[in-house]
């Protein structure tokens, strides 16, 4: 027996590692995760019409145009709202372009992304948009890499998979709009086509008969001289090439915010936009706006932009090449801003709407605010602001600046 | 834990008076386990109080369980042992529940931002994100096993055996899922049942 005693922990113990080698954990997980929907680029050309009115859901870019807006509703199209009159702003109609992010507008052309490509749409009859124009593969970086391996194809959609996976032990890798487009209809200029206006968040800008985008590396340039038949003409590098986030045009000049800083970018020649003065910061989020003599970079903190300042500065571009910070001021999260003469509008995050007196650039001064949840951006038009907030678009009367009223809102229903 | 140790107290009074007026002995007991499964090795230890009639031995026992997330079972037990020798064969089981007394440094988890405008597209706000550790739910064990005990005069044993067991525990937690042009947040869920096999020494009284 003396030899049981120590035989027997060692055959258990080759035993227990035998078997031990056999049982594993089970797991099942419990899980969401959204699938794409892929068409072919034909298919999807196809989509591109008038749909009836629908609620916004997730807004992302505004832009103005002679009485309209047209907010898009992220990846799925635009939404074309008649804001003439403020007290009751309408959704009336809805363009489907999948994968839109970014949207501009000159004369009866609605120019948005399409995933990769440029997309132009006669809009003149919003009961019968046409597409006029695919300029392909212009913007490479709204490639899905991981989920798009084959390029004829396009994600159209995002379909929630409620999921139960049981597996071993890794964890998982884880109707038609009726109402007329007059006023777009007859909107001209003495070329006959005019631009409209797009907030400060904006990655399109037009100038002239030019468009221009940002992708976060570079700026591209359109001639949209006929404004049906835009053409792509060449590819400008600004700055080191990275962390490029918004455009606002400025008579001759485009000011870019990046994480690190802005540039003024000068279009004495549209076709070769060129570097003209650059201004530096810390790394933040940056969108900016400018007139004659100053330009206004709200920097925020932000996912990408990592970074951990709030604030707004005023810069002194009376020299163009040489931009100079003049004073800053402090503020919550501020996103998009507009300015309307010595008034300034930003959109301070969870904070509202502030309304800003910069008569004296050194010493900005606030004036009001208004409460909203998550504003974001803003098309100040002379005493009507436009303002997209968390909960909905806000249609604001500011020509008493120290009260602003919301005169007229459109709701978000978020998306279920 | 306290009310643990109180079940374990009062329980170990009932089986104590149980065993007094049905001719059971009672019989504490101790064991170490050294396990191992698809995760790797863990350390068990547990303390057992049970009445003894003849062969059989039935009980309660509570202890720790360091297997992949640390939890406390609260088992019935039954072992019978067979023979009349010094070394005796023996077989057992147990069953009850597995409390989760899951460690921080076992915890998975899910860094979370304050909402902000992620609704808008690829611009999220964003501030320092926190760590949320997963928050975890107890669940069951049970466990069969045998081996070789060796009985001394006065009555006590010294026991070796081979135990395969079976735990559960849920893990939950919140995902930040990408929906094609952001991120929400999705409750997740993680079942896991871990099986186990334990070399385990013991003592009986």
């Amino acid at each position: 027996m003396k030899k049981n005693l120590f035989a027997l922990p060692f055959m258990l113990v080759l035993i227990g590692l035998q078997l031990s080698g056999c049982v594993k954990d089970i797991v099942t997980r419990e899980y969401t995760f959204y699938r794409p929907v892929y068409k072919t680029k034909t298919e999807v050309r196809s989509q591109i019409k008038s749909q009836a009115a629908r609620t916004l859901q997730q807004p992302g870019k505004i832009y103005y145009k002679d009485g309209y807006l047209f907010v898009s509703e992220l990846d799925k199209g635009v939404h074309i709202i008649d804001v003439r009159n403020a007290a009751t702003p309408q959704i009336i109609g809805f363009v489907a372009i999948p994968g839109c992010v970014d949207l501009a507008v000159r004369g009866n052309t609605l120019y948005a992304d399409m995933y990769t490509d440029l997309v132009a749409v006669d809009i003149s009859n919003p009961a019968a948009i046409t597409l006029q124009k695919v300029v392909e593969g212009v913007f490479p970086h709204r490639l899905y890499d991981q989920y798009q391996p084959d390029q004829s194809l396009i994600i159209t959609d995002w379909v929630r998979v409620d999921t139960v996976v049981r597996g071993g032990d890794q964890y998982k890798s884880w109707g038609i709009a009726t109402a007329q487009f007059d006023a777009l209809s007859n909107s001209g200029n003495r070329s006959g086509t005019t631009n409209g206006t797009g907030g400060s968040m904006a990655r399109f800008a037009l100038a002239g008969s030019h468009l221009y985008t940002v992708s976060h590396a570079d700026l591209k340039t359109f001639n949209v001289a006929t404004a049906t038949d835009p053409r792509y003409v060449a590819t400008t590098t600004i700055g080191n090439g990275w962390g490029i986030e918004t455009i606002f045009p400025y008579k001759n000049n485009l000011f870019i915010g990046s994480q690190n800083g802005m540039y003024i970018v000068s279009l004495a020649q549209p076709d070769k936009p060129a570097l003209s003065g650059t201004f530096d910061h810390a790394r933040v989020c940056d969108p900016v706006v400018a007139n004659d003599n100053y330009a206004y970079v709200t920097l925020r903190d932000g996912t990408v932009c990592q970074g951990f300042i709030n604030q707004l500065d005023v810069v002194d571009i009376s020299n163009l090449s040489s931009p100079k910070l003049l004073s800053s001021y402090s503020m919550t999260n501020p996103h998009g801003l507009g300015n309307d003469g010595t008034m300034l509008l930003v959109c301070d995050g969870r904070d509202g709407l502030k309304i800003l007196d910069v008569s004296n650039p050194r010493a900005v001064k606030q004036i009001s605010r208004l409460s909203m949840p998550d504003a974001y951006d803003v098309i100040p038009l002379g005493g009507l602001a436009l303002v997209l907030a968390g909960n909905g678009l806000h249609l604001v009367d500011y020509t008493n600046a120290t009260a602003p009223v919301v005169m007229g809102r459109i709701n978000i229903s978020p998306k279920l | 834990m306290k009310y643990l140790l109180t079940i374990l107290l009062l329980s170990a009074a009932g089986i104590s008076t149980f065993a007094q007026t049905n001719r059971w002995t009672p019989t504490p007991n101790i064991q170490v386990g050294f396990m191992g499964g698809s995760f790797g090795p863990a350390l068990e230890g547990r303390l057992g109080f049970g009445v003894k009639k003849q062969g059989l031995v039935l009980g309660l026992a509570s202890g720790i369980d360091t297997y992949r997330f640390t939890s406390v079972p609260l088992v019935a037990t039954a072992t019978y042992s067979h023979g009349t020798r010094k070394w005796k064969p023996f077989a057992s089981a147990a069953a009850g529940w597995n409390i989760a007394a899951v460690q921080p440094h076992e915890k998975g988890g899910q860094y979370q931002y304050p909402s902000g405008n992620t609704r808008f597209t690829n611009d999220f706000i964003w501030m320092p994100g926190s760590w949320v550790p997963a928050s975890y739910r107890s669940g069951w064990l049970a466990e069969i096993g045998g081996g070789m005990g060796r009985h001394t005069k006065k009555g006590h044993a010294y026991t070796m055996g081979l135990h395969y067991s079976a735990k559960t525990i849920s893990e939950s937690m919140t995902e930040l899922v990408w929906t094609g042009s952001t991120q929400i947040e999705h409750p997740a869920t993680a079942h896991y049942l871990m099986q186990r096999i334990s070399l385990r020494f013991g003592f009986t009284w």
